[in-house]
């Protein structure tokens, strides 16, 4: 099964070519907000990397949140439009997962972190900068995730590391301190979701109709009324 | 012959058209937001962003359907890139480019406002430039000199709010609602407009406009008289507005020469104004182009239009392109000002 993920909800854009769990081609770019310049033409290069056609894609992957808004919107947009293009399914798979992903051992099967992970560094934080002084959070252990995605002040959201965790994402790397404050934990800086992670995520789980698959916006809109640039009346 | 397929959703509408050879509409869907920020007494630019998304498939399924089309028979993708609201431009951009990518056709960034000027091809592709387009919404107050394709001139813009905001501001004063160009229109049609007689905001003064006054009025002339009747308000504010804007308009193509005026933009929907409009131009033996009201306020048709006809002229956008929400008409210089 040949699968093209994507990953472009935080700062980093993200494609992966995928047969089964191999790797066929990945490509990255850490980007500001160019995630929509970066990421038709990162699609299309990495189909050339792989020697893959855009029409023997099985399915597509894509993260779909907690993370910046318009990111996760830029990748939504584009994948449910190339699976709608190509009548292909899509499977949604959370941003604070493929984070916690990156100390996965993709052999473990059905398991998140490899055990020898688990044994000596206890469970994953993932944190991902929510902008507004917030932070996206959740905490990963063998099994999978223990509750729901919250999201916080990262003062807040710190409290809740345990001795033993593992801490990574945008998030913590914004509020170093706070986070490499934390009893007994470590902060891993400079983790970014991976593509690839995306896609080995996605095998086994079920694959949904482009539309079934939304964003993860956990924060409600800011009502803040436009009038300047609204344009029809 | 040239199949575009254009999208839109550069503000609360989220639209998608198929047209071919730049002028025939073989479909035109447009899903409006209107109601989804109602609540809000306006446009909420994150709530309309996730609106577009939500939307995505279903406007683009819809309007191949309606053209009784698939992907195979799309030669062009184009989409809206500017100006507007960032978030809701990416979403319109990005299912652009993905088309373009799948359907392995070219893709076309489009400029708006230039999209509002070649609705009026739509309907009269034999309609011959020099042309003045008066082109009013909730964002713009244009008047300008078409001197052929792609060849603008900005002869007058307002130096403070848009007719259309200051529509909106005027009946959100009077407590009408939103959207507030509609209400006014449709409350103005039970009162007398000649009863209250309002400023004309630099009537005499060059082409260009200012509405922020002509506002200003109507609130302190309802301190004034609290028994006002709102259907006379209404009425008389709309006169005022309308006056304005259709003389400029036609002072613009006189002192130009033009042969013929067009109105275009949300605000064209206004039924007074496009009675006025008509009049005036016949009284000057100017050719006078409305376009319908289903292409006056956004829609994908006109930037299918205007996709046709910049392909030709620039080539295809690349896919490493973006949104620009403050993108400007590709003008000339501005015209020197001829004097009154
Ligand atoms: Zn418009």
């Amino acid at each position: 099964m040949l699968t093209l993920a994507v990953t472009s909800s935080t700062g980093v854009v993200g494609v992966a070519i995928t047969r089964d769990r191999e790797v066929l081609s990945e490509c990255h770019v850490v980007t500001d907000r160019r995630h929509a310049e970066e990421l038709t033409p990162m699609i299309r290069e990495a189909l050339g990397f792989a020697g893959v056609g855009l029409d023997e894609i099985d399915r597509f992957a894509v993260d779909v949140g907690p993370g910046r808004f318009t990111g996760l919107r830029v990748g939504l947009a584009t994948v449910r439009t190339l699976a709608f293009a190509k009548h292909k399914p899509v499977v949604g798979v959370s941003s604070l997962e493929v984070l916690a992903a990156t100390v996965l051992d993709p052999s473990a099967k059905g398991s998140l972190l490899s055990p020898a992970a688990t044994k000596s560094e206890g469970c994953v934080v993932a944190v991902i900068d929510a902008r507004r002084s917030e932070v996206f959070q959740q905490r990963f252990g063998p099994d999978g995730p223990f509750g729901e995605p919250s999201f916080g002040s990262p003062q807040n959201m710190a409290r809740l590391v345990l001795p033993g965790d593992v801490i990574l994402g945008d998030g913590a790397d914004r509020y170093a301190e706070i986070y490499g404050a934390c009893d007994g934990a470590t902060h891993r800086i400079g983790i970014e979701p991976l593509a690839a992670n995306v896609a080995r995520l996605s095998v086994g789980r079920p694959a949904q109709e482009g539309p079934q698959v939304v964003p993860v916006y956990l924060r409600d809109p800011d009502v803040k009324v436009n009038i300047k640039t609204r344009h029809n009346t | 012959m040239t199949v575009v397929l254009a999208i839109e959703t550069s503000c609360d509408e989220t639209a998608v058209a198929i047209v071919r050879d730049g002028i025939e509409v073989l479909a035109n869907v447009v899903s409006s937001q209107v109601e989804i920020h109602a609540p809000f007494g306006g446009v909420v630019p994150e709530v309309a962003s996730r609106a577009h998304l939500e939307m995505l498939e279903p406007v683009l399924a819809r309007a191949l359907t309606d053209a009784s089309m698939t992907g195979a028979d799309v030669d062009v993708v184009a989409a809206t890139h500017g100006p507007g609201l960032i978030g809701a431009l990416l979403i319109g951009v990005s299912e652009a480019k993905a088309l373009a990518l799948a359907w392995n056709v070219p893709y076309v960034g489009v400029n708006h406002m230039e999209g509002h000027l070649f609705a009026t091809f739509l309907e009269r592709p034999d309609l011959e430039p020099p042309l003045v387009v008066l082109l009013v919404s909730g964002g713009h107050t244009l008047i300008i000199h078409l001197e052929a394709l792609g060849q603008y001139r900005i002869l007058g813009s307002t130096i403070d709010d848009a007719a259309g905001e200051a529509f909106d501001k005027v009946a959100r004063y009077l407590g009408l609602g939103y959207p507030g160009g509609p209400r006014i229109d449709q409350l103005a049609k039970e009162g007398d407009r000649d009863a209250i007689v309002f400023p004309r905001g630099m009537l005499n003064e060059g082409l260009d406009f200012s509405f922020s006054g002509m506002k200003t009025s109507v609130i302190n002339y309802v301190r004034k008289h609290r028994d006002a009747n709102n259907a006379d308000l209404a009425a008389g504010f709309q006169e005022a507005v309308v006056d304005v804007l259709v003389s400029k308009a036609m002072r613009a193509a006189e002192q130009t020469q033009a042969k013929g005026v067009c109105l275009g933009g949300g605000v064209a929907a206004n039924s007074r104004l496009r009675e006025r409009f008509v009049q005036e131009a016949e009284v000057r033996g100017l050719q006078c182009l409305i376009p319908d009201r289903s292409f006056c306020t956004d829609n994908a048709a006109m930037i299918a239009a205007a996709a046709h006809w910049r392909l030709g002229e620039d080539g295809p956008t690349g896919l490493d392109s973006g949104a620009y929400p403050g993108l400007g008409l590709p003008v000339m210089e501005r015209w020197a000002r001829p004097s009154d």
